[in-house]
């Protein structure tokens, strides 16, 4: 029995909003998502804490079979989840958006990394949004390679 | 870094005169004590013997006039005038009783006072006994029946004796005048005949027992002083013999008493010099304070000026070497204020010049450049910060190339300048040709060009020029040269000799700048693959070294003809290295008199075409560097067959390639012991929580929070990779490798993975080692290929083929050390900086090492 991920799956307007949280591995079991019978799902992987190779080979097998049949859009992707969807050719699933993610900010006046929550379309040609700091109001610097770390909106 | 202050010199300055005048004291007050002690010793010594002796002579006095008396009563007597005899006798002071006796005692005559009335005829008869004829005694007779007690005196004449006696108070007045001393009188018998003290001490007792009685008198001294105890105080005592009535007188005093006066003094002294060294280190203190306050008062300034405050002056007006020191100082002060003024002079026009040479550097291309056709190299070295040399060249298509190379004249800033214009005007042309094809189809046309535009830079700067068109597709090369060295042709397909190489020496026209309208005239040439053609400035064949030699054209050329073949940038290191060689220091260790370039063109297009990748990839001492993203790279990688492979983004480029070509390149040169944490895996249920464990030691000091993500993957890829995949069974199949990842697989100890994880400032790492060394570096490579031409897992048994992928892209540095069949120790390091952009930036290095043995 796998207890390192942990499936959390609400309804709300014909919407199925799933919550994983913890590890995607070789003993993930992402059968009762199947199960759900709905037309558009919503995956939130803020609480995502690892997919290993296996974790990989689960998820696009099981995201393959599934989003030809349902609307999927991703909220709250960690930068561990993008480098994943960035790395992995199929990770997302056809036609799949991700709606929010977060992304590396730097505070150079605060001297302290941030996470910010960002939306898709927020991205312009490929360029990171401004954000200010939540400490000190200053502007944040993008802390990455925004033609890396943006490579799957082009997808 | 500057010492703390301890001991200062106020407090060393302080003990050291305080302890002269406590030392100088104390031995003055030892000396002096020692003196008065013994000096007041002998004068206590001598008093006492002195009173001994002023009553031993009171005594003989006294006894001497009693006799004399009693003579005088005798002779009275014998003239039978009784009645004078009465009259003397009541005269007398001392005289209790005069008697005249036959030698059986009976009496003749008798004379007493009433207290002596009575007289006992035996008693008289014993007495007068021991009254000899010629001896002087005196005898004591003890109280006796109402009778007072008495001194016995007599003479003896024939048969007839002359007693007198003499009242005990008579003898003991001449003891009772002294309070200090007390004195004693005994007989030779040790019976005592006179004491101070008579109720303690009752006359007639013998005092031969006394201590010191009995030590006078054994001694057989007759004047002298001992110390001796009585009870228990010591006591000085003095004695005098009286020989002729054979008796002892005694003094003595107690020492204590007798000393009380010199300690005393010692004790006034002892306060005085104690007071005196208190003072004096008052006094030492005040002095010293009066001494260093101006050392003190340096030493601050030295400090201010140690933390850069040079306008620091100090006000001290003594006119001792402190005020000279000081007055040194102020100089001293002002001086550095001056030069670090000028320094800050110096520094900013050196930063200006460093300006200028960064700006200038960007004038020059790289110096390895790889193109379709050919490979260029260069070598540029300015004779001062800012140089005259500059070369360039423009790729108008794929199929052209123009290269071009100008020595203005001089050095320094002006020349400086011309190259510039020179640089403004190759970028012009670059966009021109884009436009215009025609300007890159002449020479001449580019030298009137660059021409115009030195010509009106002013400031009389002159420049030498050449130019050549490269064209790729005819083989040929058109050239026009401004008074220029001449460029030089070699083809290599066979062995050249000096004769084969070619001068492009014709269509030579003024230099630049000389006439704005200079005309020029081009030629043609052409070329056989694989040739060079070399371009130099005349600082490389005019510079002299050290010895006045001449770096000519003849060694020159001879380098240039000294193999079968050169490759790249091969024959650029054969020249430079001549040039530069330490046999030869033409130019090593001494200073260019002018500024050198030199450009080689390797005209090979069968070599390069192949080569050419998207971006830089050149070999540098082991390693092959890249600048190239990771699915360039891997694809090198996988072409060149390289084991070793080092992107050129690493901040630790130099460090790296100096490790590896020293063959110390390895996990544990990244690492001390502390930053390394291990396990030892023995379960691929117990993995996870292994690398949990492991990274809850160490993740502290990682700098960002991705990292720990990161890392756990990568742990637990390598880790499971190891366990499924390395351990064999006897007949060297792999045990588990096609086993289902959810089966939990269970080591043998010899089977055990050992899995660490190590963070230290500067770099985060995993690191696996099986003991098996199955995995080879065509299947890493294949596997990290296939993931990032494929992108997506495989669908077999196992894993799911993108553990090595993964960890390709996330370490910045893989590290394999294999030796076959024994153990492999596969690491993947990742530079812990604090920014996530910079550590994105640095892509991944590659090293395969592999040994035959452990």
């Amino acid at each position: 029995m796998n207890n390192k991920l942990k499936i959390n799956i609400s309804k709300k307007d014909d919407i199925c909003v799933v919550k994983l949280s913890g590890i995607i591995d070789e003993d993930a079991n992402l059968e009762m998502i199947s199960e759900q019978s709905t037309e558009s799902i919503h995956f939130d992987l803020e609480d995502i804490e690892m997919i290993n190779s296996c974790g990989i080979r689960e998820w696009t097998n099981f995201i393959r079979a599934f989003s030809d049949k349902v609307e999927v859009k991703y909220f709250n992707c960690t930068p561990e989840v993008i480098e994943q969807i960035n790395m992995i050719v199929d990770f997302l699933g056809e036609g799949a958006l991700v709606e929010t993610f977060f992304a590396p900010y730097f505070c150079e006046k605060c001297d302290k990394e941030q996470r910010v929550l960002i939306k898709g379309n927020e991205v312009k040609d490929g360029k990171a949004p401004v954000k200010k700091c939540s400490a000190c109001s200053s502007e944040l610097d993008f802390d990455a390679l925004e033609e890396q770390y943006f490579g799957f909106l082009n997808k | 870094m500057i010492r703390k202050l301890k001991f200062p010199i106020k407090f060393k300055l302080t003990v050291v005169l305080s302890s002269l005048v406590a030392l100088t004291t104390s031995f003055y007050l030892y000396i002096a004590f020692d003196l008065y002690k013994k000096d007041k010793t002998a004068y206590i010594y001598d008093s006492t013997l002195s009173s001994a002796t002023s009553r031993s002579l009171r005594i003989l006095n006294f006894l001497d006039q009693q006799y004399k008396d009693l003579r005088v009563l005798k002779k009275t007597f014998d003239q039978k005038h009784l009645n004078t005899v009465k009259t003397f006798f009541n005269d007398s002071a001392f005289l209790v009783e005069f008697g005249v006796y036959q030698l059986d005692g009976r009496k003749l005559f008798r004379i007493s006072t009433k207290e002596f009335a009575h007289s006992n005829k035996k008693s008289v008869r014993s007495s007068i006994m021991g009254i000899k004829e010629s001896e002087h005694n005196l005898q004591y007779f003890s109280p006796q029946k109402g009778r007072p007690g008495f001194f016995q005196i007599g003479v003896r004449d024939g048969n007839k004796i002359y007693r007198g006696k003499l009242s005990l108070s008579s003898l003991l007045q001449s003891f009772y005048d002294d309070s200090i001393y007390t004195n004693i009188l005994v007989d030779s018998d040790g019976i005592l005949l006179s004491h101070d003290d008579l109720d303690e001490n009752p006359l007639g007792q013998s005092w031969m027992n006394h201590s010191y009685v009995k030590e006078v008198m054994t001694s057989g001294m007759s004047k002298g002083v001992i110390r001796s105890i009585v009870g228990e105080q010591k006591r000085l005592v003095a004695y005098n013999k009286l020989d002729k009535y054979k008796l002892y007188v005694f003094s003595s005093i107690s020492e204590d008493k007798s000393f009380e006066v010199i300690q005393t003094l010692i004790n006034k002294t002892v306060y005085t010099a104690l007071f005196i060294v208190s003072l004096a280190i008052l006094l030492s203190l005040f002095m010293a304070k009066i001494f260093t306050s101006p050392i003190s008062e340096l030493v601050a300034g030295t400090l201010k000026i140690a933390k850069g405050e040079f306008d620091t002056s100090l006000n001290i007006s003594s006119n001792d070497e402190i005020g000279i020191l000081s007055d040194s100082f102020n100089h001293m002060s002002k001086e550095i204020l001056r030069f670090t003024g000028e320094m800050k002079e110096k520094i900013r026009m050196e930063n200006e010049l460093n300006v200028a040479k960064l700006v200038q550097s960007s004038f020059f291309p790289d110096e390895e450049i790889i193109l379709p056709n050919a490979h260029l190299a260069s070598f540029y070295q300015p004779a001062s910060e800012c140089g005259g040399d500059w070369w360039g060249y423009v790729c108008p298509d794929e199929k052209h190339l123009i290269l071009m190379v100008g020595d203005a004249t001089g050095h320094g800033v002006p020349a400086a300048l011309a190259t510039a214009t020179a640089n403004c005007c190759a970028n012009n042309l670059k966009e021109m040709a884009k436009t215009d094809p025609s300007i890159y189809q002449s020479s001449a046309k580019i030298l009137r060009f660059f021409n115009r535009a030195v010509s009106q830079t002013g400031g009389n700067i002159l420049m030498t020029f050449m130019a050549a068109i490269i064209d790729f597709e005819n083989r040929s090369i058109k050239y026009s040269n401004a008074g220029h060295n001449p460029a030089l042709l070699c083809n290599y397909n066979n062995k050249p000799r000096k004769e084969d190489i070619i001068p492009l020496a014709e269509a030579n026209g003024l230099r630049l700048g000389i006439d704005m309208d200079a005309q020029y005239s081009e030629a043609e040439i052409s070329y056989e693959d694989n040739s060079y053609l070399v371009l130099y400035t005349d600082g490389l064949i005019e510079g002299k070294s050290a010895k006045n030699q001449k770096w000519n054209t003849r060694m020159f050329y001879n380098t240039i003809v000294e193999r079968d073949n050169y490759y790249g940038g091969e024959l650029l290191d054969a020249i430079i290295s001549k040039a530069l060689s330490n046999d030869l220091k033409f130019y090593r260790d001494v200073s260019l008199d002018d500024d050198l370039t030199l450009v080689t063109l390797h005209l090979a297009e069968r070599e390069y075409s192949k080569k050419i990748q998207e971006n830089l990839v050149f070999k540098e001492g082991k390693a092959t560097i890249s600048r190239s993203n990771r699915a360039s790279n891997i694809e090198t990688i996988s072409d060149g067959n390289l084991s070793h492979f080092i992107c050129g983004f690493q901040p630790d480029l130099k460090w790296e390639q100096n490790r590896l070509d020293q063959g110390t390149l390895s996990f544990d040169s990244f690492f001390t012991e502390n930053d390394i944490m291990t396990a030892e895996i023995f379960s691929s249920e117990k993995i996870i929580f292994a690398i949990d464990e492991l990274l809850e030691k160490c993740s502290t000091a990682l700098q960002h929070q991705s990292y720990k993500k990161m890392l756990r993957v990568m742990a637990l890829e390598l880790t499971s990779n190891a366990v499924f995949n390395a351990p064999l069974d006897n007949k060297g199949h792999e045990k588990y490798h096609d086993d289902d990842r959810r089966r939990i697989v269970n080591l043998l100890p010899e089977e055990s993975v050992s899995l660490s994880i190590a963070v230290n400032e500067h770099y985060a790492a995993v690191s696996v080692m099986d003991r098996f060394g199955t995995l080879s570096k065509k299947q890493i490579i294949e596997s990290i290929l296939r993931g990032t031409r494929e992108k997506e897992h495989m669908d077999k048994p196992g894993g799911a083929g993108l553990g090595l992928f993964m960890i390709y892209c996330y370490a910045n540095k893989i590290l394999v050390e294999r030796c076959p069949n024994q153990q492999l120790r596969f690491t993947a390091l990742i530079h812990n900086e604090k920014r996530f952009k910079r550590y994105s930036e640095m892509n991944t290095s590659f090293h395969f090492f592999e040994k035959a043995t452990v």
